[in-house]
């Protein structure tokens, strides 16, 4: 987890970062932290968001910096877009329709399915997502077929998030999937609570104990010494470790396969939101570069985190257009 | 983030305390993207608020900047005023001999210890971010083999007991957090390396194990001693340590210890503290102490911090003050330092941007 993505202060940074270029000033004010923009060119307003959980402990999205917000989701021109792509089963209808690589999916068990996960067609933050198996099970509740799920080939590998403005590629962030080693006395959850940056608090241990049965572990039983295994699928993990590295992303990647592909999807993938929200819009998409740097897009998100590297296009827009919101 | 405390050097932490403490005054604020500075107005007064960072600098250690640049690791807060200094805040024995002099209990120092001193910690007059901390030492030999005793230190007696650090709005106690001294307890099997490395977790870092060697060797052990199933033993005495455990949250315990024996000791002493403070400098300042609470609760103070973190919680007696006192001189106050955009921080050596205490 680079905290850089999450704290107020890196996105002030990033938007101070802008303002030399663009011959401007900003303030926020408070309580809201409503983000103006002032230049020579235009002015702007941007509305910020922050991470909570709820009582059940799911993340979501607030627009107040109340007490109980985790970090900062970043600011937007607009307080909230959604629109009718549908949800992932049809974000990967378009994707293998423009000659996007997707893994492969089922609507409901079949024949020969294995290695997959179980998603569902809409959700945010991953909720509902089971998985990986290694075959599939009637008797277990977890694969039950239903309206909003669908099955998806599991595909090991570097996660990768892409933000784009429009269809300008604003920033990537990739990690590896955590893993942990075992020493041989210490059971896998007993490895995962230590490695944990939280202790292990909010832990869906029913997912973590999916994954260790697909690799043939198990959460209460100890690891043998030196074996590697991958601890979590999820992209904010908290056995992640945190770092602190607010330099630009797009420049960690440059001469990178992986930034030419996904540069070259952007105007593919803007094309999928209707033409009623194209404009001055951002999203995500999710994605596996898996072990032969192939590719493999999940999902998109239209209501993703801000990022600190999205403010450069995002305040270029909207001060040449003078959009205000 | 890499304190034990996120609360307290978070932005969004700071935004929001100082927002919350704002509004309860019917007060307008607003933060300036250019430099940080807070704006607060109403009342037929404004004041501005400067910020401060916490930078680490690859292997120069931590250092206080109004400067916003890729090496902050933390947010400081905001005061009305910028780098406040005094004696007893700059110089730890002139802080102890004020303690003696007004009545506030202080660990016995001595400036070059005798064979028979036992059980005390080496440390250097005018260091910040507990650098040149060294021990704690069973007895002087312990000191002298492991090079502790370097010219210019002095030694203060080791007080075990719980780490407090309380924060003064002028005499006001606004914020106290009290931290027990990091422990391990052995399991029969685990090497004590083993037991420090579970509870530092992800924290852990190749710098920390000198340190912790030294705090071991006080307890007669090395860091691959096996301690025996149930052992408690000593892993470190400083407030900012790994090993404290990770508490994101508000950690401010003074509303929970408010009616107490030790609230009623460390109120009482804000007075005498803040007195020690040159008259002309007195007025609206933040000063916080550390201090350790030994099984009695009796308080034994170590030093007084002039430029400290500006706990979040401490913005609602600072507003109230600066917006109320006819002892608030409002306006501008001393600006911080500008750089130009981009301008890089000092680099070399192991001093901070600028001292703090």
């Amino acid at each position: 987890l680079n905290a850089c993505r999450i704290d107020l202060f890196w996105h002030a940074q990033a938007v101070q970062a802008c303002l030399r270029g663009l011959e401007a000033q900003a303030s926020f004010d408070l309580p809201r932290l409503n983000l103006e923009v002032r230049g020579s060119r235009g002015a702007c307003k941007l509305t910020p968001r922050f991470f909570v959980r709820d009582e059940r402990g799911v993340l979501q999205y607030s627009s107040l910096p109340e007490r109980a917000a985790l970090g900062f989701a970043g600011w937007l021109p607009y307080a909230g877009r959604r629109w009718p792509l549908g949800g992932n089963i049809a974000f990967k209808a378009l994707c293998l329709r423009h000659g996007l690589q997707t893994p492969p999916m089922w609507r409901s068990p079949a024949a020969g399915m294995s290695d997959f996960l179980v998603k569902r067609d809409r959700s945010v933050f991953s909720a509902g997502m089971r998985g990986p198996f290694r075959a599939y099970r009637a008797d277990d509740s977890a694969q039950a077929p239903g309206d909003d799920r669908f099955y998806e080939r599991f595909v090991p590998g570097r996660s990768v998030k892409a933000w784009f403005w429009e269809d300008r590629l604003a920033a990537i962030e990739a990690h590896d999937m955590p893993k942990l080693t075992g020493d041989g006395r210490s059971t896998l959850r007993e490895l995962m609570q230590r490695a944990s940056r939280t202790g292990g608090a909010h832990f869906r241990w029913d997912r973590l104990g999916d994954l260790a049965r697909f690799q043939d572990a198990a959460l209460d039983a100890p690891l043998e010494a030196g074996r590697t295994v991958i601890a979590d699928l999820h992209w904010g993990s908290s056995l992640i470790p945190s770092r602190i590295e607010p330099g630009s992303t797009l420049a960690a990647y440059k001469g990178s396969a992986l930034l030419r592909e996904l540069q070259a999807a952007g105007p593919i993938l803007w094309r999928f939101l209707p033409e009623g929200v194209r404009a001055a819009t951002l999203f995500t998409v999710d994605a596996i570069l898996d072990e032969q740097a192939r590719l493999w897009l999940l999902e998109m998100n239209c209501e993703p985190m801000g990022h600190p590297d999205a403010y450069a296009p995002m305040l270029d827009t909207l001060l040449a257009r003078r959009l205000d919101s | 983030l890499k304190n034990h405390n996120s609360y307290r050097l978070g932005f969004l932490s700071h935004v929001r305390a100082a927002n919350e403490a704002a509004a309860a005054l019917g007060l307008h604020a607003a933060v300036e993207l250019g430099d940080y500075t807070l704006g607060v107005s109403g009342n037929g007064r404004s004041f501005r608020f400067y910020a401060q960072f916490l930078h680490e600098r690859h292997g120069s250690g931590l250092a206080y900047s109004p400067q916003a640049a890729d090496s902050v690791v933390g947010f400081l807060g905001w005061l009305p005023y910028f780098n406040k200094r005094w004696p007893i805040a700059t110089d730890k024995p002139a802080f102890k001999e004020y303690c003696r002099a007004n009545g506030l209990r202080v660990p016995a120092t001595l400036s070059s210890p005798g064979d028979d001193l036992r059980d005390f910690v080496v440390k250097l007059p005018l260091s910040s971010f507990g650098a040149g901390l060294r021990g704690p030492f069973a007895s002087r030999q312990a000191a002298e083999s492991a090079g502790a005793l370097t010219p210019g230190a002095f030694c203060e007696a080791f007080v075990r007991g719980r780490i407090v650090k309380a924060f003064y709005w002028n005499e006001r106690l606004v914020c106290v957090e009290i931290l027990d001294m990091p422990t391990v307890t052995g399991d029969g099997v685990s090497a004590l390396r083993k037991l420090l490395e579970r509870k530092l977790g992800s924290r852990s870092a190749a710098g920390v194990w000198p340190l912790f060697a030294e705090i071991a060797a006080y307890s007669g052990l090395t860091l691959d001693t096996i301690p025996s199933k149930g052992r408690q033993v000593l892993a470190d005495y400083r407030f900012s340590s790994r090993l404290m455990p990770w508490n994101p949250g508000n950690t401010n315990v003074l509303a929970d210890i408010k009616d107490s024996p030790l609230a009623r000791r460390l109120a009482d002493c804000g007075r005498p503290l803040w007195l020690g403070i040159p008259e002309p400098l007195r007025e609206g300042t933040l000063f916080s102490v550390d201090a350790i609470a030994d099984d009695q609760d009796q308080l034994w103070f170590l030093e007084m911090n002039c430029n400290p973190v500006c706990h979040p919680d401490v913005y609602p007696a600072m507003l109230e003050w600066l917006f109320s006192s006819d002892k608030a001189v409002q306006g501008e106050g001393p600006a911080a330092p500008r750089e130009a955009p981009g301008t890089p921080l000092p680099t070399g050596g192991n001093t901070p941007i600028w001292r703090v205490s």
